[in-house]
């Protein structure tokens, strides 16, 4: 649970601090942005709100899951709206959605689960105004852990969908 | 940017990978694809082996060489006129798995991991944890190579281990009509009475305490009267086995044999009786017939009479373990009353292995 | 207590027959035996040439781990051994083999010229004073005396069981090194036994769930090679490899060939929905078998070719249905607690072995055709994905250890439940496919 409060709080700045003028918090962004240019960041450090690690680190490149299923949590949606907003604001960027499953289930069950998660991010990108070409998805089923305990603890962070960004080659 | 990193890491390692795993994946043809096999029969390989005596029917054939293994059924064939030949793998194929005896009477394996239980010992609870419970209270079934009739706890360590379980005899025990030679102690090996598969097992675990002692009713030659060898039977059944026996036989063979005497017959043979439960000659059941002599051994070739169920092969294998259970328990002969050894003479026996498969 | 009594009754009554007709055999209805294993005896085989002594002993080794292996068998050690077989073609002295209750007796000569080498063999029935079958005679090369041993135990194990063997085959898998996070997986092959491991693929991508064609010649994989889970086909003589599915915005995997070795079912997934399909194996387009919005997966044939087993949560959780080869509206056929998955048709029809979950745990087991007779062999943390001997009598599957140092090991267990064991492999090994016999 702790997951989702800290992925909540992280949303919460990142909403304050990544989001354009299309967002609801469009003045407060303008701000944020204003102070963030001025902060002279580095460019592509978790400090630039265009670059890949803040995506990962402030926005949020993961959803997590519940036990078999591959419905959104209500958490998760609010991950992937920041991630839409931000995928609307950096074009120059496609994704690839990767499913992951935890260690309980048959690799080939879990792969076809995993894929139903990843998809399930993919509709509600699309669902915010994200052109599906924009958008591949992957399943790895149980392959790919970060988590390696054999306990709810971990699995909970493996059950996710992470969003990974590709520079568009051809945009 | 990562896509030509992609490509550029594939094909480095591909390179990379015929350098160093290409060679090592020539695809040698196995050597037996041209090798020779033969079948060579008794004659020749006494021929070819002692070429000066040759006890058996020389016949001047030479060994013929067939192009693979895979050939050797037509080899066989070929040959068939001088090697009376028990295999035919050809049978094999010809399986049947609907014409299984019916098991409709047993009792259907609960869809739950808790199967059957031995008869003696009361079955697990069907959804156990998989803690050891607290207290044993349940007796278990303790997971052995050996599965038998009836439970064997692990015999003491000097005993030696024997079909039978054979008590140091003691003068008390002896029956006067049946005195025996001291013998060594002897138990029969450890066994459970059913299979435990690892899924069993992990509820039964280890059990604290060893296992019953052995229960056999009926299982030793006790010599009763004659008379009332049916007192066993409740008493609806008095009558009837009163009747029964109380038919005197004419004839110079004597009353017929007790049920205690078939008993001790038939619990010789099954204990000698190696069942293979995962396998197709468990679907067969089989009766042979086979004579003995006055001492109570196998006076004549045992012969299948029938067989249900199976396929030829699957026949045969059953009929083959029959034999062995018939040939290895008669030891020095089985123990029947010498008085009514015209109602052994001839003997007929039926194996039915459709309880053993569920265990 | 009922039964006892009426079969007693029914012994007294038979008896009392057998009294008034006077004479008659006896008669004796068997129902119990013993599930042990048969012990055996296999004297090393006798040197007839110069240089085959260590080879004589090799074989006879390989074919006593082969026989004594299926725990069916038990070896007799040689040191109590009363007889000596000194001379392939001399009488065998039953005696002395029923006096250690040797129940069978093989026994052998190796001779070797050049790379030549020659295996003669023959099993006798102790007890019966009998061969089993006649002698025969391998020829092969010495390179190959290993799959020569495995023919002679094929050979033994099926005069005595009445079955196929499955010595001589190979058993195809995903070799694994690699802590669990960052686990690589390369597809390998080896003997049923464990012995002369190759190396079928690199470990650059995660490559899952090989399986054999009919013949032995194709393995049928997952790979992510080109990014995305793809069905490949791999020639096992060559190495060569070839994607056989690669739709754009689709991942395919759970491939398994039909018995004629023509076309190939596997699980295609598009939009997040997964399905069956079947293709030919030399391209084409895919035919959906399958079209719910559950999760249609692991495929496999009966051995007749007519129908297809396979997993499905359309009913809210994994089960197992059968269908017909051309799809059409499957039958569950799995009714037990918990969830049913990887499906496999036994090679010999008559049994259907599933991964199960149940509880927290995991089992492979076993089932009729038609769902009936279920059993579980096994119970770990983590069985799964059974695969069947080529004779259909003993089941391999991958179980992996808990915890963050856990790791995946082959596992062998007999159709009964008995003989539960690892298969040696060097390292972590999973997902494995039993060949046919070769």
């Amino acid at each position: 649970m702790s997951s989702f409060t800290k992925v909540a709080l992280l949303l919460a700045g990142l909403a304050l601090a990544g989001c354009d003028n299309s967002g609801v918090f469009g003045l407060d962004d303008t701000l944020g942005n204003d102070a963030a240019t001025e902060a002279n960041y580095e460019q592509g450090s978790v400090d630039d709100p265009t670059s890949v690690a803040h995506f990962q680190q402030v926005v949020g490149d993961r959803v997590l899951f519940t036990v078999d299923q591959s419905d959104l949590t209500e958490d998760g949606k609010l991950v992937l709206l920041s991630q839409a907003n931000w995928l609307l604001e950096n074009s120059a960027y496609n994704a690839v959605i990767e499913g992951h499953a935890d260690e309980q289930g048959t690799r080939e069950y879990n792969l076809a689960l995993g894929a139903r998660r990843a998809s399930a991010v993919k509709e509600f990108l699309v669902s915010r105004g994200i052109a599906g070409t924009r958008l591949r998805t992957v399943s790895y089923g149980k392959e790919r852990p970060i988590e390696v305990c054999s306990a709810e603890a971990c699995y909970a962070q493996n059950r996710r969908a992470v969003t990974i960004l590709q520079a568009d080659l051809s945009g | 940017m990562h896509i030509g990193h992609y490509i550029s890491g594939l094909a480095h390692a591909g390179v990379i990978g015929w350098a160093l795993w290409g060679g090592s994946f020539r695809d040698d043809p196995p050597p037996f694809e041209v090798s020779g096999v033969s079948i060579v029969t008794t004659e020749e390989f006494e021929r070819a082996l002692a070429a000066e005596q040759s006890p058996l029917t020389a016949t001047e054939v030479t060994v013929p060489v067939a192009p693979s293994l895979s050939d050797a059924a037509p080899a066989l064939s070929s040959e068939a006129d001088e090697t009376p030949e028990l295999q035919t793998p050809d049978s094999a194929s010809a399986e049947d798995p609907d014409s299984q005896p019916d098991l409709s009477d047993i009792t259907a394996p609960k869809p739950a991991e808790v199967t059957d239980t031995a008869p003696t010992l009361s079955p697990p609870g069907e959804e156990m944890a998989v803690l050891i419970p607290r207290d044993q209270t349940r007796p278990m079934v303790r997971p052995s190579d050996r599965v038998a009739p009836q439970p064997v706890a692990p015999p003491p360590p000097d005993t030696k281990i024997d079909e039978v379980l054979q008590e140091a005899t003691k003068p008390d025990d002896t029956p006067s009509d049946n005195v025996e030679e001291p013998k060594e102690e002897t138990a029969p090996e450890e066994a459970a009475t059913e299979i435990v598969t690892e899924a069993k097992e992990q509820v039964a675990l280890a059990p604290k305490a060893s296992l019953r002692p052995v229960l056999r009713p009926g299982s030793r030659p006790t010599p009763r009267p004659q008379t009332n060898s049916g007192s066993a039977a409740s008493s609806s059944t008095d009558a009837a086995v009163a009747a029964v026996l109380g038919e005197e036989p004419a004839a110079p063979s004597g009353p017929p044999l007790t049920q205690g005497e078939k008993d001790s017959m038939r619990i010789s043979v099954q204990n000698c009786w190696v069942v293979d439960v995962g396998g197709q000659s468990s679907n067969v059941t089989v009766t042979v017939r086979f004579n003995l002599d006055r001492e109570g051994k196998v006076s004549s070739a045992i012969e299948l009479l029938s067989s249900q169920g199976g396929d030829d092969r699957a026949v045969e294998t059953a009929y083959q373990s029959a034999r062995r259970a018939i040939l290895r328990c008669q030891k020095g002969g089985y123990k029947l009353p010498i008085e009514k050894y015209d109602h052994w003479r001839e003997v007929e026996i039926t194996f039915n292995p459709e309880k053993m498969r569920l265990k | 207590m009922m039964r006892l009594l009426a079969s007693l009754l029914m012994g007294v009554m038979v008896l009392g027959s057998m009294a008034m007709a006077q004479s008659g055999p006896l008669r004796i209805e068997i129902t119990d035996g013993v599930v042990e294993p048969l012990p055996y005896a296999v004297p090393e085989f006798v040197a007839e040439s110069s240089g085959a002594n260590q080879l004589a002993a090799d074989l006879s080794r390989v074919i006593a781990e082969d026989l004594s292996g299926t725990g069916l068998f038990r070896e007799i050690p040689e040191k109590a051994h009363i007889s000596q077989i000194t001379n392939f073609s001399s009488p065998v002295q039953f005696a002395d083999w029923k006096a250690i209750n040797a129940q069978a007796l093989i026994t052998g000569a190796v001779s070797v010229s050049g790379n030549n080498l020659e295996v003669k063999f023959r099993v006798y029935d102790v007890f019966a004073g009998q061969e089993l079958g006649n002698g025969l005679r391998f020829k092969g090369t010495t390179d190959g005396w290993r799959r020569m041993a495995h023919k002679v135990a094929d050979a033994v194990y099926s005069r005595i069981t009445g079955e196929g063997g499955y010595f001589d085959s190979r058993v195809v898998f995903v070799s694994e090194t690699g802590p669990k996070n960052d686990r690589r997986k390369r597809l390998a092959i080896m003997d049923y036994d464990g012995a002369g491991l190759q190396y079928l693929t690199d470990s650059n991508a995660i490559v899952l769930a090989p399986r054999f064609s009919p013949t032995g010649d194709k393995v049928l994989y997952t790979s992510y090679e080109t990014g995305f889970p793809r069905v490949f086909v791999l020639d096992v003589g060559n190495v060569q490899r070839k994607v056989l599915q690669d739709q754009e915005g689709t991942m395919s995997f759970a491939p398994r060939f039909a018995p004629d070795g023509k076309s190939v079912v596997m699980s295609i997934t598009q939009n997040g929905n997964t399905d069956i399909f079947s293709m030919p194996i030399n391209g084409g387009n895919p035919r959906r078998l399958t079209s719910s919005p559950a999760i249609d997966t692991a495929p496999s044939f009966s051995p007749d070719g007519k129908q297809i087993v396979f997993e499905s949560d359309r009913s809210g959780n994994q089960q197992l249905y059968v269908m017909s080869a051309n799809g059409g509206e499957p039958k569950r056929i799995s009714f037990g607690q918990g969830r049913y998955g990887t499906p496999v048709w036994s090679p010999r029809g008559d049994l259907i072995a599933f991964t199960k979950q149940n509880k927290g745990r995991f089992h492979i087991g076993v089932m009729r055709a038609d769902g009936s007779e279920e059993r579980l062999l096994t119970a770990s943390f983590l069985d799964e994905g059974p695969t069947w001997a080529p004779n259909g009598r003993v089941i391999m599957f991958t179980r992996e250890t808990q915890g963050a140092d856990g790791s995946a090991a082959l596992y062998s267990v007999d159709v009964s439940g008995r003989n539960l064991k690892k298969v040696r492999v060097q390292g972590g090994a999973s997902d494995p496919a039993w060949s046919p016999l070769q």
